[in-house]
């Protein structure tokens, strides 16, 4: 069984062409500007809620088994600790639908049969086949590593490109067991440092893409753009190294996500960044975009697609 | 792939010149009444009418005749045309004649020619002279290739040849004339033993009134061009620029030269198809242009090969799509793109041009629906791959024009080349609209099987797999036989079938002094299982198409007395060839459509009832239909408790089971329980109406022979049978389809709530799923489509989608096209657009209407900006500012989220 928190449909964001994104569950980074803090826990999400869809109609206090729910004084509050995610409050309530993150209350992580997944998503996979592919993404994608090997399986057999996303920061297993059946790698170059300007780690980084490095058509390096975080000549520098000691040669720069807080807030995870500190400014991303052109990187962003 | 020549600034003047005038307000070029009179008198004089007592003693077809010469006499009225501007050759034109304003969802204009103690009668059945259904296409090789000259003299040399054998006829039958001193048609002789000779003298009189009405209208079109002729020879005079002159001159010479031979060079036959379909619309046929590549192909390919050199055959080609696109603005001359005028221009009586009872259609929806189509690629008669270089220029010339009318569909399959595909995702990317998609590869099969199933021989089965090769659809979206068929359809509300099956033969109503409901059909029991509703669904659907078949065989009893069509039949089917007016069976080939509307919601519904009500058992039928009736809002607002329940069932019925175009297994179930057993019903309504209608009583027992006269009576008739009156091959071959066109506002009206849609609102667009719904991305859409029987769909079934433009270039739209033939899918139009540009004009479309003066002002300036964005409606293709608030807000509903969606 694979566990996921989200599918897009659609997207030419992550990978070449048209992809069918899979965001698998868990992640062992958290990295404070992630904007998927429901991703991190290994099995599933925690409990969303959007208190503005929230009518305060009491139908999940009534449902509740272990008391996760109260309204008081106006005001609908949830103890997450008690939650065993059975989804009772979500069928009460008049404002949440099943499977999805639309309503007010949303249990986001699908757990399912890797075929079962593969049959759901094959039409769209066949549609964009001639321009396009799947992407694992996450979280981290190959903490799942037995699953997504079972599925990237699945797409080569039917001529169906395939792209993973990692932070190549795993053992290297995981990255031997997947790597006959990946077409192309987004390497998410994160700081695991988290700005402290750590070094140890990139030897790990660097010894885990040149696993995959001869087995695919490419690599390209995804730089998120942290304000103070990352946007310092050091961490540019440092990344810079990395590609070159790993023979990439094309990065994208991301800008941190202007909606970064939305799901700490509906999670209730506690976000360690502020968000409007954490967007870097035009200058600081012209600068990223320079330094990175003059190492003779290519640099693809929005801006610049 | 073949590049896209860019427009001319000649086009891009006369398109800009349209949409100009298309803003401002049409009401003042209509045609009224006295605008009739003194084209009239010049069309008695010339068909030799005395007076209006001698024009109403002759029979329906002459006087329509007479009134099509009248209409075309007005059209070309230099007085009249000071407000209707119909006889203008505006500067730069190639293409000349000018369509009176009509159009589906404003009516038509045309000289009367009922008397009155026919309308009187006609009130009985809601006909009137408006009540003429177009939705078809003329056989535009029959008339390139005879001209109109050609036909006229073949309509003479026919009527020759029937006065000689009524002459005939009548010297040897004297005693039989002793008492009919006038050629007109008599009543049968039911006892007499004159039986046979009456049948053949109505024969020949009515052979003799239809030939002479076909010379008398198709002389009234050669006029017409002569007239345009002497117009153009009257702006040459005036015109002192060089170029100009020498294209009046030409246009002079063309029209002059249409009159009296057959088109030879692709402006003469481009011109030729323009005035024929041009008169079809000015006599109220509002048709389909049909298969223009494959017509005007020859004409094209000769002019191509005459050219010296490349240069000067590339020239040619670009000459070739300059007249195209001038041809495209000609058809869309009627066009309106405000909404502020529309009631001054509602021009719409009670006619029921589907069986007997008034057309109530959505007008505004169908304000610039003028029902005229363009079909391009496809198959040839024999099979072979139709596509050549006039399928390219002419998606070359939409792509450059982009209107909304006439709409263009290309019909595409496994055969079809990676050329077109690409050129027609690049037509689709650049218009965002334009072409609609025909998937030759279920409709071919579709058409085919319905046809054959009436030949025995091998001849008429080799016919007829040419003619479903062939096929073309009309101005929506119905396939049709290419200039071959009369078509006419019913449209049926499967929604109400489903209603009647859980409420007893009674459809919801929120009217409680209705008890259980409104009573549309007959009183069943009460169902309790999944088993039990479909077999009550499937007795409801019976009724509804027995008498949906009937009413379409009952039309065909008074067409011919209040709407023939001696100018349209001149080119349609067998008409010529047998002597009668399409309305009195003459094409040989007529195809009658049962077309379920409200399709997807009845779908969806069925799942929910299924899973909830029946299956899991959680809710109870009646407290759930109480619910629907009430809109799930209960009546006394302190009733919590009941409130919860009703929100609960909204939600499992919205959100939490299967849906239309979720390619899940409950879907490929109850839709192949819905479309098959549609197939199945219409083959048996077939059967029986047959057998009432159809058959000769001849040489059949006498008890036999009561039965169905008896069920003659029941059903409103008493003549004979049809296959006497219209001849011994007449029947109607019943197609079986899905759609809901652009009434879905409408015919969401009065509708309880179902699943994603609450009390009135519309219903789905066609066979589509539901706005909102569609989560698992595009290409499940697709898939339901290949778990459907869409092979049997032979009168159609359209999917209309429209997605977020963002990020999608066209190699994904040909991704999307590719999917949609692949999974079987039947016929599909694609928009593609912005949801907050769609957003502003709704706003403003809004303040227009409703908004105080300001807002107003500001509307007016701002939804010019807009007049480029065209949608698609229902059955047909309109500009988005112009199209009535409850579309608009369906349409936003709809979009399908694509890359890059959250910038929309």
């Amino acid at each position: 069984m694979i566990r996921l928190f989200n599918i897009g449909w659609h997207t030419k964001e992550d990978g070449p062409g048209n992809r069918v994104v899979l965001y698998l569950q868990g992640c062992h980074l958290r990295c404070p500007w992630c904007h998927s803090p429901h991703s991190w826990d290994m099995k599933s999400a925690p409990l969303l809620f959007q208190a503005k869809k929230c009518t305060l109609c009491g139908q999940c206090v009534k449902a509740c088994p272990q008391g996760v729910h109260h309204i008081a004084h106006g005001q609908h509050l949830i103890d997450r600790s008690k939650c065993t995610k059975c989804g009772k409050c979500i069928t009460v309530c008049p404002n949440s639908i099943e499977n999805s993150m639309d309503g007010t209350l949303s249990l986001p992580t699908t757990e399912i049969s890797v075929k079962e997944l593969y049959t759901k998503i094959k039409p769209q996979l066949d549609m964009f086949k001639r321009n396009g592919g799947i992407t694992l993404s996450g979280g981290e994608a190959l903490l799942q590593k037995e699953e997504a090997r079972e599925l990237l399986l699945l797409c080569k057999r039917d001529g169906i490109s395939t792209c993973v996303e990692s932070s190549f920061t795993l053992p290297p297993q995981a990255y031997e067991s997947v790597k006959d059946c990946v077409d192309f790698w987004l390497a998410g170059l994160r700081d695991t440092s988290f700005g402290q300007a750590n070094f140890r780690n990139d030897d790990i980084i660097i010894r885990n893409i040149k696993v995959v490095a001869g087995h695919c058509q490419k690599i390209f390096a995804r730089y998120p753009l942290i304000a103070s975080r990352t946007t310092e000549d050091i961490h540019l520098e440092r990344f810079a190294s990395i590609m070159e000691a790993t023979g990439i040669t094309d990065v994208e720069i991301l800008r941190c996500n202007p909606s970064m807080e939305l799901f700490y807030t509906l999670s209730g995870i506690p976000c360690k960044l502020e968000q409007a500190s954490s967007i870097p400014s035009d200058r600081q991303f012209q600068k990223a975009c320079e330094f990175f052109k003059s190492r003779n990187l290519t640099v693809k962003n929005k801006e610049n697609p | 792939m073949t590049e896209f020549i860019p427009s001319t600034n000649r086009v891009k003047k006369l398109l800009s010149s349209l949409k100009d005038r298309a803003l401002t307000d049409r009401s003042g070029e209509w045609f009224c009444e006295d605008d009739f009179k003194k084209s009239q008198k010049i069309a008695f004089k010339e068909n030799g009418i005395k007076n209006d007592k001698a024009y109403f003693e002759k029979p329906v077809i002459v006087r329509k005749a007479i009134a099509i010469d009248t209409m075309l006499h007005s059209m070309t009225d230099p007085e009249v045309s000071k407000h209707t501007h119909t006889y203008e050759i505006e500067d730069g034109e190639l293409i000349v004649g000018v369509m009176p304003m009509a159009s589906n969802g404003l009516g038509k204009v045309f000289p009367n020619y009922l008397s009155e103690e026919e309308k009187r009668a006609a009130s009985y059945t809601n006909k009137t002279e408006l009540s003429i259904l177009g939705h078809n296409t003329v056989n535009y090789d029959k008339l390139l290739s005879k001209g109109i000259l050609g036909i006229i003299k073949e309509a003479n040399h026919k009527l020759k040849e029937a006065q000689k054998e009524y002459k005939d006829f009548q010297k040897k039958h004297p005693a039989f004339y002793r008492h009919i001193s006038k050629m007109v048609t008599i009543s049968i002789m039911q006892n007499s033993e004159n039986v046979q000779l009456t049948a053949k003298h109505n024969e020949l009189v009515t052979k003799c009134d239809f030939y002479k009405s076909v010379s008398i209208s198709c002389k009234a079109v050669s006029k017409y061009m002569e007239r345009f002729s002497d117009l153009a020879n009257k702006e040459w005079k005036k015109t002192s620029d060089k170029t100009r002159k020498a294209e009046l001159h030409e246009i002079a010479t063309i029209c002059n030269k249409l009159t009296s031979q057959k088109p030879k060079t692709f402006h003469e036959a481009l011109q030729c198809v323009y005035f024929f379909h041009l008169a079809m619309h000015a006599s109220m046929n509002l048709i389909s242009l049909g298969r223009l590549d494959q017509s005007l192909y020859s004409f094209y390919k000769k002019d191509y090969e005459n050219c010296r050199n490349d240069q000067s055959k590339q020239a040619f080609r670009a000459k070739a799509t300059e007249l195209f696109e001038c041809f495209i603005i000609k058809c869309a001359g009627r066009l309106n793109l405000t909404t502020e005028f529309l009631v001054e221009q509602d021009h719409m009586d009670n006619n029921a041009a589907l069986g007997v009872h008034p057309y109530y259609l959505d007008q505004r929806a169908g304000v610039n629906n003028f029902l005229q189509n363009i079909i391009i690629g496809g198959l040839t008669p024999s099979g072979n791959d139709a596509e050549n270089d006039m399928t390219h220029l002419i998606l070359n010339a939409f792509a450059n024009v982009n209107l909304s009318t006439p709409g263009i569909y290309v019909r595409m399959g496994d055969y079809t080349s990676q050329e077109l595909r690409e050129s027609v995702a690049k037509c689709l990317h650049q218009t965002k609209n334009l072409p609609g998609i025909l998937n030759d590869n279920v409709l071919v099969p579709a058409i085919h099987e319905v046809l054959d199933k009436y030949e025995t021989s091998e001849k008429g089965h080799k016919k007829v797999k040419k003619l479903a090769n062939d096929y073309c659809v009309d101005g929506c979206w119905e396939p049709i036989l290419n200039g071959e068929c009369d078509w006419t359809f019913q449209m049926i509300s499967c929604l109400n079938m489903f209603q009647c099956a859980i409420n007893q033969g009674a459809v919801l109503d929120t009217n409680d002094g209705m008890l259980r409901g409104s009573k549309v059909s007959f009183r069943s029991a009460q169902v309790h299982t999944y088993k039990e509703f479909q077999a009550s669904f499937k007795k409801y659907m019976q009724f509804f198409i027995d008498q949906a078949a009937f009413t379409m065989y009952a039309c065909y009893t008074m067409d011919e007395f209040v709407t023939p069509s001696p100018l349209f039949s001149a080119v349609l089917g067998q008409c010529m060839e047998r002597g009668r007016d399409k309305s009195w069976g003459g094409t040989g080939m007529n195809i009658a459509g049962v077309i379920l509307t409200g399709v997807p919601d009845t779908i969806n519904i069925i799942a929910a009832f299924k899973k909830f009500v029946f299956d899991k058992q959680m809710y109870d039928i009646e407290e759930v239909k109480t619910a629907m009736v009430h809109n799930f809002k209960v009546p006394l607002k302190t009733d919590f408790e009941r409130q919860e329940l009703w929100n609960q069932i909204k939600n499992d019925f919205d959100y939490n089971c299967a849906k239309f175009g979720d390619a899940s297994n409950e879907i490929k179930e109850i839709g192949n329980f819905v479309l098959n057993s549609l197939v199945e019903i219409v083959d048996k309504s077939k059967e029986f109406s047959e057998k009432v209608f159809l058959d000769s009583l001849k040489g059949e027992s006498p008890e036999y022979t009561n039965q169905i006269r008896r069920l003659r009576q029941i059903a409103g008739y008493s003549g004979s049978c049809f296959k006497r009156r219209f001849g011994k091959d007449f029947c109607l071959r019943f197609t079986a389809g899905c759609g809901t066109f652009g009434q879905y506002p409408q015919q969401g009206l009065g509708v309880v709530a179902t699943t994603n849609r609450g009390l009135n609102d519309p219903l789905i667009a066609n066979f589509s799923p539901a706005p909102g719904t569609i989560k698992n991305g595009l290409a499940n859409v697709f898939k339901t489509f290949s778990q459907l029987p869409m092979n049997k769909m032979s009168a159609g079934a359209i999917t209309d989608l429209c997605i977020n433009e963002s990020g999608i270039d066209a190699a994904d739209v040909q991704s999307i096209v590719d999917a949609f033939i692949s999974n079987n899918g039947c016929m599909m139009t694609l928009a593609l657009g912005k949801v907050k540009v769609f957003q502003r004009m709704y706003e403003l479309s809004k303040d227009l209407l409703y908004g105080s003066e300001d807002q107003k002002e500001i509307a007016r300036k701002e939804l010019p900006n807009y007049r480029d964005i065209v949608v698609r409606v229902g059955g047909w293709q309109a500009p988005f500012i112009s199209m009535n608030l409850d579309q608009q807000a369906n349409y936003i509903a709809r979009f399908v989220s694509t890359p890059d969606t959250k910038e929309n």
